[in-house]
């Protein structure tokens, strides 16, 4: 039971008026409008090889698969997919149709698309100003691409997520529904207030 | 106060940091006044002849600057509305408006001062034993105390900038950009560590290589507060919060000069030697023509110089010594007068000094006229921050010196603090600290650094000439004289600890940073003993004390919202926070008539704060059994359950509804508040256990709606795309599938004591459903419901809210929730429950009633009594739908029956009658009725 294939131009998603907010290099944009799914489970891993999806061979890190799909390991137990280019949302319909209708053992879908709102902040100053709010290191020297931290950002739990394929330095920043307008907010603030980064 | 004298600037060189073409005005004590930017505080006051900058703590003496450390109580300054800015490192911007702290009526003629007599009757620690006898005394002198406590004056109502934080991370951490933290700096970023170097001062002081590694930042302004485990740092840059995790941490903070101790030492005129150094070489300001250099070392010669360089009338060097050295034959080939064997007696001049009694050989007392006096009274290690890590401070008897001393967690000392001298031993011993630092971190090969550079540092005795009346000042801060820790020693509080807690010695801004040297011989005297007797004080964070919005940080707050949150501001919701949530209170009616509504005809509440469950798995029943109070093995597919939790202990720590959706897969709810901490407490239990069980919190992937009241089904059937019939859907039922055409799970529960359901949407889906709900129940009247009104019903229900009706020590049988216990082998907390069962309940949990016309309504909280004495407390209170008389449940002791009273916040007492539970509905006939 997924709320994805309900979406509409009218469904203003978790954060209502949020789209994008850009400057001083930096650009926070709003995904939640965008595919993703999660897989949990003992027997996760190898269903998803089964259907042709490298797993991330080890924790808190991701791979692209085909049409841009990012395949995210947070244990492993537990893989958030996301769509992050345009045909990576098809594959995920069928997928988790598929998972459905085959209930594997040992495999339970996440209700993903429900539970995390999906932001993305780009440019080259943004591990400067991930800086403001989350304790872990995420300079690009030390956090790599591709690498993901389960850490909290202005307090809030957040799943952060390299990703340098959208033009320079970039963090998905996936966290709960219910929080997402005051994390938006929190950020969306900062980068508006000053950009001195 | 005598309009300033504007001194003219030195020319440069002199004034590195301030701009000559950027002048700039502001206001002291309402006069306007010129500085340049890049001047602080106390350096453009200095530079306009400004004297007092402000008044002493206990006595209100005239004070100005001391150390320029940046940490004396007497140059805390009210900058633009903000209290308690350090004069001595706050820069100045145009405009802005100073004003001093700590008088009454005028700076100049402070009506608080206390002349020197009176001062005798206020000895060291008389607020131990005065203020509090006669009785009724304590009142009076309240008022004054008050009055005259604290330093500064919030403005509630001052628009307080946003404060700001951020976190950084280094291999190695350098304090101190002077020679040894620059070469240790170079040195680790050599090895190829990741440098950050922190210095509270604007310009380094070392020599930084022209192309210096990319990894080595210098951060200057930043001002560190303390040192934490596991190399955790707490900073500050232009009150930005600085959180920085080192890998490790050299220290290369230097030295402290310490001040001499005589009469009147704290006379505006009266400073450190570097503080003259200071205001001349940084700010092109000299601080007097006429000038006095107290020594006890080649340090003061080194102060004299630069002084007597920057072009002064005269200069007389007082040195304790007896014995010529070079230092002092150099100094009288260049014009200063040099006194050999002689101490200060007295400063004299009443609001600023005009001269220094000496004592000179056997020539007895003579006066020195000037306007400058520069103590330079020997050095201690600045150790503060080696103290935050685990260090102390030994005293070197062989050498009369004070040395670090013990072991500091991740830290490496270097430099002066570490016994050198010399800038190129200091030097050389930050490049092995350097270097240590860095392969300590991981990075780099073992440095094979060369052996410890032999200390040089040679300790000088302090400068204590003590004076038969006072005002010889070893802690400034807090207005500490000699004959005061004297008096504290013989009273008996002997060692530094002791004295500290008796006198406020080192209590002040300053932490006693200028205390230390004096206060340990002064006390080594008494006792008779070696300095190292005496000990020190324990160093704690924060070493310099930033503002309260500094150390607060951003203070960030997340909150939740449900996906209908907007849809009820539109409609005027009055929000409420619920744990991290904003729910509605209330829609504009009274509470009471919204809960009537719902008795009546129709309401939907916003119940998606709720948290949401997924337990999936083979074992996913056992884990129900094990974890929860009730059967769930046998729970058919289709049902829900009552779900109680108790904690380990056998209390009360959360409930809900669990529902089984396949003999695999169920789903339970959770209280507001709890959802994370059951979440956690799952996850370890599972892993304890050992289950094939997966679970997900999917608290914020569902909306979840209740409507309830007499036409729910009616309304529901509408938008519903199954059979909620009586027969289809009997109650405790849950069913999957479609609500206005989209998915949800449906329970049939009654929390309120009605015909009612709870959908559960995707949250995606919440405000559409929510709409719809709302959309399709119009010709019913339906309405929305707030918190305040759903609180009312289950009250009348006799349902508790854990957390409210519960606390940390209720146990099921005093609550009432025998029922929801099931005999089983083993359930958390079942031992532990059992045990209190067989000592008897300590009280219960009963409903009462006021009579009818009673108007005071208890509030939560209220003390019950039976018989005079406090028998237990309201846990809800609220009013009855049909009758409006007040009703709630209360804790009372369990023997009682009948009724009892309850005290009122008015203190009023209202008899209390208790009532069988629940209020409403006993027969439960309102969840089948079928209008």
């Amino acid at each position: 039971m997924t709320a994805f294939d309900f979406m509409d131009e009218s469904w203003a998603g978790p954060v209502e008026g949020a789209g994008e907010v850009a400057r001083g290099g930096l650009r926070l944009t709003d995904l939640s409008r965008r595919r993703r799914s999660g897989i949990k489970g003992p027997g996760a891993p190898a269903w998803l090889a089964d259907q042709g999806l490298p797993t991330p061979a080890e924790n808190n890190s991701c791979v692209m698969a085909e049409e841009k799909l990012l395949l995210a390991r947070l244990s492993p137990q537990d893989i958030v997919l996301l769509a992050v280019g345009d045909g990576g949302g098809k594959n995920l319909d069928n997928l988790e149709a598929c998972l459905q209708r085959d209930r594997p053992a040992g495999c339970y879908s996440s209700p993903r698309q429900d539970m995390l709102a999906w932001f993305r902040i780009i440019g080259e100053p943004a591990s400067a100003m991930m800086a403001r709010f989350c304790a872990v290191d995420l300079r690009p020297a030390h956090f790599r691409d591709g690498a993901i931290a389960q850490t909290s950002v202005a307090l809030q739990n957040t799943i952060v997520i390299r990703d340098d394929q959208f033009g320079g330095v970039g963090f998905h920043l996936l966290t709960d529904f219910t929080g997402a307008a005051y994390l938006w907010r929190t950020i969306a603030d900062h980068i508006s207030a000053d950009s001195d980064t | 106060m005598n309009f300033p004298r504007v001194k003219d600037r030195l020319p440069a060189p002199y004034g590195t940091l301030i701009d000559r073409a950027r002048p700039i005005t502001f206001t002291f004590e309402g006069m306007t006044l010129n500085a340049f930017q890049g001047d602080t505080i106390a350096s453009a006051l200095a530079a306009n002849d400004v004297t007092p900058i402000g008044r002493s703590f206990k006595y209100h003496r005239p004070r100005a600057i001391l150390s320029l450390d940046g940490s004396d109580s007497n140059l805390l300054v009210n900058l633009d509305g903000v209290p308690n800015q350090p004069a001595e490192s706050t820069q100045l911007n145009d405009g802005a408006v100073v004003s001093a702290q700590n008088y009454r009526g005028s700076l100049q003629r402070d009506r608080w001062a206390l002349p020197s007599l009176l001062a005798r009757f206020l000895p060291v620690g008389f607020y131990y034993w005065a203020f509090f006898r006669p009785r009724i005394a304590g009142k009076f002198w309240e008022k004054i105390i008050r009055a005259r406590a604290g330093l500064g004056v919030i403005d509630p109502d001052h628009d307080w900038r946003r404060a700001r934080e951020e976190y950084d991370w280094a291999d190695v951490v350098v304090i101190g950009a002077g020679p040894a933290g620059l070469a240790a700096a170079t040195a680790a970023g050599a090895a190829g560590a990741d440098v950050l170097v922190l210095d509270k001062r604007r310009t380094h002081g070392g020599i930084v290589a022209p192309d210096p590694a990319p990894h080595i930042r210098l951060s200057l302004n930043s001002i560190v507060h303390g040192i934490y485990a596991d190399g955790w740092i707490a900073a500050s840059r232009d009150g930005r919060l600085l959180k920085v995790r080192a890998g490790r941490i050299v220290l290369a903070t230097g030295v402290l000069q310490q001040p001499a101790v005589f009469r009147n030492n704290d006379r505006p005129g009266v400073m450190l030697g570097v503080s003259a150094v200071t205001l001349i070489r940084d700010y092109g300001v000299l601080p007097g023509r006429n000038i006095v250099v107290v020594a006890t070392d080649a340090d003061g010669y080194e102060v004299a110089r630069e002084i007597w360089e920057a072009g002064v009338d005269s200069m007389s060097i007082i040195d304790v010594r007896e014995a010529a050295s070079p230092d002092s034959t150099m100094a009288e080939t260049w014009g200063a007068t040099v006194l050999r064997a002689c101490v200060p007696i007295e400063a004299i001049g009443a609001k600023r000094v005009e001269g220094l009694v000496v004592r000179y050989g056997g020539d007895g007392d003579r006066t020195i006229p000037c306007d400058l006096v520069c103590l330079c009274g020997g050095t201690v290690p600045d150790a503060a921050l080696w103290g935050h890590a685990g260090g102390t401070l030994a005293h070197d008897r062989e050498d009369g010196c004070w040395r670090l001393a013990g072991a500091a967690d991740r830290v490496i000392a270097a430099g002066a603090v570490n016994g050198h001298s010399d800038p190129g031993d200091c030097a050389l011993d930050g490049t092995a600290a350097g270097r240590i630092a860095a392969f300590a971190a991981g990075i780099g090969d073992d440095p094979r650094v060369a052996p410890p550079i032999p200390s040089a540092m040679a300790g000088s005795a302090p400068i204590i000439v003590p004076h038969e009346k006072g005002a010889e000042f070893v802690d400034f801060d807090e207005d500490l004289t000699v004959q005061d820790l004297r008096a504290g020693i013989a009273q008996g509080f002997e060692h530094a600890q002791l004295l500290k807690r008796y006198t406020t010695l080192g209590m002040g801004p300053s932490q006693g940073r200028h205390a230390l040297l004096a206060a340990t011989e002064i006390a080594a005297d008494a006792r008779g003993e070696d300095p190292g007797a005496v000990g020190t004080t324990t160093f704690r964070p924060p070493a310099f004390g930033p503002s309260f919005a500094t150390i607060a940080g951003e203070a960030f707050q997340p909150e939740r919202v449900t996906p209908m949150d907007g849809w009820h501001r539109e409609a005027g919701a009055r929000m409420m926070v619920a744990g991290d949530w904003w729910r509605p209170a209330h829609y504009g009616d009274p509470p009471l008539e919204e809960a009537r509504w719902v008795r009546k005809a129709v309401g939907v509440i916003d119940v998606s704060s709720l948290g949401k469950m997924e337990i999936r798995g083979p074992d996913a029943a056992a884990f129900m059994e094990r974890l929860y109070t009730f059967r769930f093995e046998k729970q058919p597919v289709g049902r829900s359950r009552y779900a109680l939790m108790l904690d380990e202990t056998g209390a009360i720590i959360d409930d809900g509804v669990a529902c089984r959706l396949a003999d695999d897969h169920f789903y339970v709810t959770t209280t507001t508040g709890a959802s994370n901490q059951i979440y956690r407490s799952m996850l370890w239990w599972n892993l304890h256990w050992g289950f094939e069980v997966d679970i997900t919190n999917v608290t914020g992937a569902y909306a979840a709606i209740n409507i309830a009241g007499p036409l729910s089904r009616r309304v529901l059937s509408r938008i519903a795309g199954l059979d909620v019939g009586a027969g289809a859907f009997p109650y405790l039922a849950v069913r999957e599938g479609e609500i206005a055409g989209v998915p949800a799970r449906i329970m049939r529960i009654g929390f309120v004591g009605e015909l009612g359901f709870e959908i559960h949407t995707p949250s995606g889906y919440g405000a559409h459903v929510w709409r719809e709900l709302l959309a399709n129940g119009l010709d019913e009247g339906i309405r929305p419901f707030g918190v305040e009104a759903q609180r009312l019903l289950r009250l009348e229900k006799g349902h508790i809210i854990v957390g409210q009706d519960s606390d940390a020590l209720s146990f099921p049988h005093e609550v009432g929730l025998d029922w929801a216990v099931a005999d089983k082998p083993d359930f958390v907390g079942k031992r532990s429950m059992e045990i209190h069962n067989r000592r008897g309940a300590n009280r219960t949990l009963v409903g009462f009633r006021l009579s009818g016309n009673a108007t005071d309504a208890p509030k939560e909280g209220n003390v019950t009594l039976i018989d005079g004495a406090i028998s237990g407390r309201v846990t809800s209170s609220g009013f009855d739908t049909g009758t409006g008389a007040a009703i709630g449940l209360a804790y009372i002791q369990p023997i009682h029956a009948g009724a009892f009273n309850i005290k009122l916040d008015s203190g009023k007492t209202i008899r209390a009658e208790i009532t069988p539970l629940p209020f409403y509905d006993p027969d439960n006939a309102r969840q089948e009725i079928d209008p």
